[in-house]
C-alpha cells in the first residue's frame, strides 16, 4: 500500500517537472518581434522587399512553433527559442542591408542630379554659342523652353529626396538626364543647322 | 471491515481516475493542433506574396492574411484553455480560407502580371507616339506656357513608366501612365482645338487657292502660293507645283495678322510690289507685298479696333531655320531666295492660306509625324 501511494507521488513529481521544464520564450519573441519592427522603421520592405518578406515569414514561422508547444502537454520551447533568437539576428541583418540599399540609391540619385546639371550646363552653353541675330537665337527657342521644363523636373527631385522617397526620386532623375541628353543632341543637330544656312 | 472499505474507495478512486484519463486522452488525440493548416496558409500566402499579390490582387490577399491572423489569435486563445477543454475546428477553417484566397491570389496576381505586361508595352508604344505628336505641336504651334509643361511632364512620366515596367512594376507603371495620360489628354484636347478653331477658315483659304491657280493658268504665268501649316513657299506655273520652299514665319503665325507688332503672318490674296536686293533689304533679297490690301482694311474696319495693322510684310532671305521668328514675313534661305528672285516679278501675285490639307489629314499627319512642315 504504502509502495502504491509512494508510486504515485513519484509519478506526480515527474509530470510536474516535466511540465515546469520549458518556460515560454517571451522575451525571445518581444525582442524579435521589435527588430522586425527596426527593419520597418528603416523601410526594409522598400529597399530589400525579398528579404523583409523572407523576415517575415520566418518570424511567423516561429511564432507557429510557439503556439505548437502551448498545444502539447509536455513544452519544449528550446527549439523556438534558438530560432527566435536567429530571426533576431536575421532582422538586424535585413535592417542593415537596407539602411545600405537607400545609402546606395542616395549616392546614385546624387550621381544622377550631377550628370543632369552637367547636361544643363553644356546646353545652356550650347544655346550660347547660337548664331547671333534673331533668326538664329529663335530656331533655339522651342528647345530653351524644354532646358525650362528639365529645371522644374531638377526641382521636384530635389523635393522628393527631401521627403525621403528615394526610389521615386531615382526613377524621376533617370528620366530627367535621358531628357537632358535628348535635348543635347537636338541643339548640337540645331545649332549645326542654323551655322550651315 | 475499515479496511474492506478502504479497498473498495481506493478501486473506485481508480476507476474513475482511468475514467477521466481514457476521456481525457480521447479528446486530446481527437482534437489535433491545426499546425499543419496553419503552416500550410502561411506557406500559401508567402508564395502570393512573392507574385506580387499585394499589389495585383490586393483584396483576395488582404483576406488571405486576414484569415491567418484570425487564425493564429484563435489558436493563441485556444492555448489559453485546459487541454481536454480546446476546440480546433474554427480554426482549422480560417486556415482553410487562408490557403484559398492566397490560392486565388496567387492565381489572380499572376494572370494581372501577364495582362499588365503586354498592355503596358502595348501602351506605351502608343503613349510614345502620342507625346512625340504632342512634342511636334509645341514645336508647330505658339502655345501657352502651361500646355507645354504639360507635354513636358507627360513625357517625363511616360519614361520613368517605362523604366518601372522594365524593373517589373507593373502596378507603378500603370499608375505613371495614368499620371502622364491626364497631362497628355489636356495638350491635345487644347492643340486639337487649338487647330480646329484655326480651321475654321479652310473654305475660304480653299477658294483663294483655286482662284489663284485659276488665274496661273488662265495667264499662263506663275504666282505664289504660301500653305503655314506646311511651312512651304510654292511657285505655281501654269497651274502646277513649279518649286517648293522651306519658309519661317512669325511667332504668332497661326492666325491672321491684325496689328503692327503681333508678331503674326498676314492670309490672304496679294502681290509684289517691290523687289529689293543689296543695301535696300537685311535680309539678302527681299519681295515686298502690298499688305493691308482692301480685305485687311475692311475686316480692321468691321472690328472697329483703332489699330496700326502694320506693314512691310515681305517674303525675305534669311529663314529656312526650322523656326518662327520675323516679326510677320516669310522667310526662306539664301539659297531659295536666290532662285525666287530670278523667277518672280513685280506684280506676281502672292495668296498666303493657312493649309491646303484639311484638319484631318494635317492632324493624321502630325501624329503619325509625317511631313508637317519645317518642324
Amino acid at each position: 500500500m504504502k509502495s502504491s501511494l509512494l508510486r504515485v507521488f513519484a509519478l506526480a513529481v515527474l509530470v510536474v517537472a516535466a511540465t515546469a521544464c520549458s518556460k515560454l520564450p517571451q522575451a525571445e519573441i518581444d525582442a524579435a518581434n521589435v527588430a522586425v519592427e527596426n527593419a520597418k522603421a528603416v523601410e526594409a520592405d522598400v529597399y530589400v522587399p525579398e528579404q523583409f518578406a523572407a523576415l517575415q515569414d520566418s518570424v511567423n514561422g516561429s511564432l507557429e512553433m510557439v503556439e505548437v508547444q502551448k498545444s502539447k502537454f509536455f513544452k519544449n520551447y528550446k527549439a523556438v527559442t534558438a530560432k527566435l533568437v536567429r530571426d533576431a539576428e536575421l532582422a538586424s541583418q535585413v535592417k542593415d542591408a537596407a539602411v545600405a540599399k537607400k545609402e546606395e540609391v542616395k549616392v546614385q540619385v546624387a550621381q544622377l542630379v550631377s550628370e543632369i546639371d552637367t547636361l544643363m550646363e553644356a546646353n545652356k552653353a550650347l544655346l550660347a554659342k547660337a548664331p547671333k541675330g534673331k533668326e538664329g537665337k529663335a530656331a533655339l527657342e522651342a528647345i530653351s523652353n524644354d532646358l525650362q521644363s528639365i529645371e522644374a523636373t531638377r526641382s521636384e527631385i530635389d523635393a522628393i529626396v527631401a521627403s525621403d522617397k528615394l526610389m521615386d526620386a531615382f526613377n524621376k532623375a533617370t528620366a530627367a538626364k535621358e531628357k537632358a541628353t535628348a535635348i543635347n543632341t537636338e541643339l548640337t543637330e540645331a545649332i549645326a543647322k542654323s551655322k550651315k544656312r | 471491515m475499515g479496511k474492506i472499505i478502504l479497498r473498495y474507495a481506493i478501486l473506485l478512486i481508480a476507476i474513475g481516475f482511468l475514467g477521466f484519463s481514457i476521456y481525457f486522452i480521447f479528446n486530446v488525440l481527437k482534437n489535433k493542433p491545426p499546425e499543419q493548416d496553419i503552416e500550410q496558409a502561411r506557406k500559401a500566402i508567402q508564395v502570393a506574396r512573392s507574385v506580387f499579390a499585394p499589389q495585383l490582387a490586393k483584396s483576395e490577399f488582404k483576406e488571405a492574411e486576414a484569415h491567418y491572423e484570425r487564425a493564429m489569435n484563435l489558436w493563441k486563445s485556444e492555448n489559453q484553455k485546459p487541454i481536454y477543454k480546446r476546440r480546433y475546428e474554427v480554426i482549422e477553417l480560417n486556415s482553410k480560407e487562408a490557403q484559398r484566397f492566397a490560392k486565388i491570389a496567387e492565381t489572380k496576381a499572376i494572370t494581372r502580371s501577364e495582362e499588365l505586361k503586354k498592355t503596358l508595352s502595348r501602351d506605351l508604344t502608343l503613349f510614345e507616339k502620342r507625346n512625340a505628336a504632342a512634342n511636334r505641336l509645341t514645336r508647330l504651334l505658339p502655345l501657352p506656357k502651361k500646355i507645354m509643361d504639360y507635354s513636358h511632364k507627360s513625357e517625363i512620366q511616360i519614361i520613368e513608366a517605362k523604366k518601372l515596367l522594365a524593373q517589373n512594376k507593373y502596378v507603378e507603371s500603370a499608375a505613371k501612365l495614368e499620371s502622364a495620360e491626364i497631362k497628355l489628354k489636356e495638350v491635345e484636347a487644347y492643340t486639337s482645338k487649338f487647330l480646329k478653331d484655326y480651321f475654321a477658315n479652310y473654305g475660304k483659304w480653299q477658294e483663294w487657292y483655286k482662284k489663284t491657280i485659276s488665274v496661273s493658268r488662265q495667264e499662263q504665268t506663275r504666282v505664289i502660293i504660301v500653305d503655314k501649316i506646311a511651312h512651304n513657299c510654292m511657285i505655281i506655273n501654269n497651274g502646277t507645283v513649279e518649286s517648293t520652299y522651306k519658309c519661317d514665319f512669325g511667332k504668332m503665325w497661326i492666325g491672321n495678322k491684325n496689328a503692327r507688332g503681333d508678331k503674326a503672318t498676314p492670309e490672304g490674296m496679294y502681290h509684289i510690289t517691290d523687289k529689293k536686293e543689296g543695301g535696300r533689304t537685311k535680309y539678302y533679297k527681299a519681295l515686298l507685298i502690298n499688305y493691308p490690301n482692301q480685305d485687311d482694311i475692311a475686316r480692321l474696319k468691321s472690328s472697329k479696333k483703332r489699330s496700326d495693322m502694320g506693314g512691310l510684310i515681305e517674303i525675305h532671305g534669311g529663314g529656312g531655320t526650322g523656326a518662327d521668328w520675323t516679326d510677320g514675313c516669310v522667310a526662306i534661305s539664301n539659297e531659295d531666295m536666290d532662285k525666287l528672285f530670278r523667277k518672280i516679278s513685280k506684280g506676281t501675285r502672292v495668296t498666303i492660306i493657312g493649309s491646303l490639307q484639311p484638319y484631318e489629314e494635317v492632324y493624321s499627319k502630325i501624329f503619325n509625324g509625317g511631313n508637317d512642315g519645317n518642324k
